[in-house]
């Protein structure tokens, strides 16, 4: 043997399978083209190697029914809510991959919370004796404390402040709902978004009426002498105190908690109670803002706005938030976060639907129907019902498809009724279509 | 971008969304290779049928196990060499167990007919190859730890990196060992009359004949 037999010795079985990069492979070549005594080894591997593949294949015999039926169940129990409900998950899922969602709408309610700060004072000026009626019937709810002050320790603030004028909240509501781009996630929308808010126009009054936030949330012009309780929990319950994208979370502790409050944060946005009225109203104590200000906007002060705004910023920048690392990390492992998440996507994906969820949701909507057919080919009737129980889709075949299989398991089920109800549904919203036609023949 | 019909985007479909599809296609891809690694492993047909819906029953309900560390791949492989190992064990007692009670009746029947199983069919033997036994019983005489580097490898297509991690072994202590299985493979066959060069002349046998 050659003195660097050895090193090749121990690359033929590499070589034999094919498992050596270029310049390894050369080397070995190149060795065993002058060498017959690792070409005899590596021939004689490759004989017995040669003769063992034609060791025959086997095939499993058992069919995987069993294993399919169990997955199945799985599926189910694991994407619970598919159909409908499985894509808000996975919205919810898409929103806890990116915080920005979430932490801009904050960011964008907190900007419109200096604007309209700033606003109070022109408004005094304006109303003059009304307005500081107002101002001074707030102040003696909560002592009126310097803007800056508060804007700098209105997390320790928060603490002792369950209440307070709400009015910005549903301008937070709508700035979030009317900022699809923000659902992007991107710095951009962000950066867009504030651009928005910080625009000198005067928001149209009815504007808000037009969007979907409920009347009773909207406080009056010039409310009556009782604090806003009227607006909810969020009016009474004490905030934790905390960085903003946190503030939302309630009583839970831990990162899970936060990344739950995380996710409240997004789905409050439309739900009550919503954590960004909630910051509102955290901070409103230090910042006598009458709630008139947004009904009677005038021009922002942008030069305040934009020294919140940065200061805002700097602090999300800067300092790192360990509710919005946690909550990323932990996001898939956060059980607790699912159901938060499906909530915060239930109300987000009812009032404006990215395209992109609408898609997800058809692609669970399919995925279900799929396995609905593959229950229906096994008989799998109890199943199949359980699982389209609460299936939805706007997509008329779809929809028509999931009748049309209630039915033929309501059917081999012997419940005929119900058979021909799913039957006609089929039919009905599918006049042309193939589960229509399929529907009706199953009727006849 | 991943490729959306890659084991491991497969994998999280069904993790994730409950893609019952998507598990399906898995078990559609691995259970072939998983069967007959598992088979030739234990060299029992019928155990390997159960063994093999286990690692899918596994697969199906411990998904969430899986954390992308190794591929599904690897994943799958190691779940049923751990179940084949475990059997393995359970029939080396049951053995020894027998042994005791029955005298030698169990162990007169040693591992490699055993796992060689009934003779292949007669049509099938007339023209297949009559050498097909004699690989069988030439990889059960491996030892355990050469005959599943040697399966995996072979026939599995397994990188002897990721039999390292199948096994928990190193990637070296893999490579030796399946110089040495290449090894004694050679010898069992030389000693059973086959060389190399009668597989040249080997037809293609029928699959069931190889284990009962």
């Amino acid at each position: 043997m050659k003195p660097d037999c050895k090193a090749i010795d121990e690359l033929l079985v590499d070589f034999l399978y094919d498992e050596l990069e270029g310049g390894e492979r050369e080397m070995v070549t190149t060795h065993l083209s002058g060498c017959a005594e690792c070409a005899e080894q590596l021939s004689a591997m490759g004989g017995t190697r040669s003769l063992m593949s034609e060791l025959p294949e086997l095939s499993p015999s058992r069919d995987d029914t069993y294993v399919l039926a169990i997955a199945a169940t799985e599926a189910k129990r694991r994407g619970e809510k598919k159909g409908v409900l499985g894509s808000l998950t996975k919205l919810g899922k898409w929103l806890v991959d990116r915080p920005a969602f979430v932490a801009v709408p904050v960011a964008a309610g907190l900007v419109l919370l200096v604007v309209g700060i700033n606003l109070e004072d022109s408004i005094r000026s304006l109303f003059g004796a009304s307005a500081d009626a107002l101002a001074g019937k707030e102040t003696s709810v909560e002592p009126s404390v310097h803007r800056e002050e508060a804007m700098n320790d209105w997390t320790v603030q928060r603490e002792d402040a369950p209440r307070g004028p709400l009015v910005l909240s549903d301008e937070v509501v709508s700035e979030a709902e009317e900022s699809p781009a923000e659902q992007e996630g991107s710095i951009g929308a962000s950066d867009r978004s504030r651009a928005s808010e910080v625009s000198p126009e005067p928001p149209r009054p009815d504007a808000a009426e037009i969007r979907r936030a409920p009347p009773a949330r909207r406080s009056p012009p010039l409310p009556p002498p009782s604090p806003p309780v009227s607006r909810g929990r969020s009016a009474t319950r004490p905030a934790p105190a905390g960085r903003p994208a946190a503030r939302s979370s309630d009583s839970l502790g831990g990162v899970d908690s936060e990344l739950y409050g995380s996710a409240k944060s997004a789905s409050d946005l439309d739900a009550s109670p919503p954590p960004a009225q909630r910051q509102t109203q955290a901070r409103s104590p230090a910042s006598p803002a009458p709630s008139s200000v947004t009904d009677g906007a005038v021009p922002a002060e942008t030069v305040a706005e934009d020294e919140a705004t940065s200061r805002i910023e700097a602090e999300r920048d800067s300092a790192p938030d360990p509710h919005v690392d946690g909550y990323v990390s932990d996001a898939e492992t956060a059980p607790a976060l699912e159901g938060e998440a499906e909530r915060a996507t239930r109300s987000i994906v009812s009032s404006r639907q990215p395209r992109r969820a609408q898609r997800s949701e058809a692609r669970a909507q399919r995925a279900t129907l799929a396995d609905s057919r593959q229950l229906a080919a096994e008989g799998m009737c109890p199943e199949l019902l359980e699982l389209l129980e609460a299936f939805y889709s706007s997509d008329v075949e779809m929809m028509a498809e999931a009748h049309y299989l209630r039915g033929r398991c309501l059917q081999r089920l012997g419940r005929e009724e119900e058979a021909r109800q799913a039957f006609g549904a089929a039919a009905r919203i599918s006049q042309d279509g193939r589960w229509g036609e399929a529907a009706r023949s199953a009727m006849e | 971008m991943k490729d959306e019909s890659s084991d491991e985007a497969l994998l999280r479909r069904y993790q994730t969304r409950g893609d019952a599809r998507a598990f399906e296609l898995l078990v559609l891809r691995h259970r072939r290779a998983l069967f007959n690694f598992i088979a030739r492993f234990v060299g029992n047909k019928d155990k390997a049928e159960d063994l093999l819906q286990d690692v899918m029953v596994k697969l199906a309900t411990r998904a969430a196990d899986w954390e992308g560390r190794a591929s599904v791949r690897t994943w799958l492989f190691t779940i049923a060499r751990n179940l084949a190992v475990d059997e393995l064990r359970r029939a080396r007692h049951r053995d020894a167990v027998s042994l005791d009670a029955v005298g030698t009746e169990s162990s007169s029947v040693p591992m490699v007919e055993r796992i060689a199983g009934v003779a292949p069919l007669p049509d099938r033997a007339a023209g297949a190859s009559m050498i097909q036994p004699m690989l069988i019983e030439a990889i059960a005489s491996l030892p355990e730890d050469q005959r599943e580097v040697f399966l995996l490898r072979e026939y599995a297509g397994v990188p002897f990196k990721e039999i390292a991690e199948i096994t928990g072994t190193g990637v070296n202590t893999i490579k030796s060992r399946m110089r040495y299985a290449l090894e004694v493979l050679r010898k069992a066959l030389e000693e059973r009359g086959v060389s190399g060069s009668e597989a040249e002349v080997v037809e293609d046998g029928g699959e069931e004949a190889a284990l009962p």
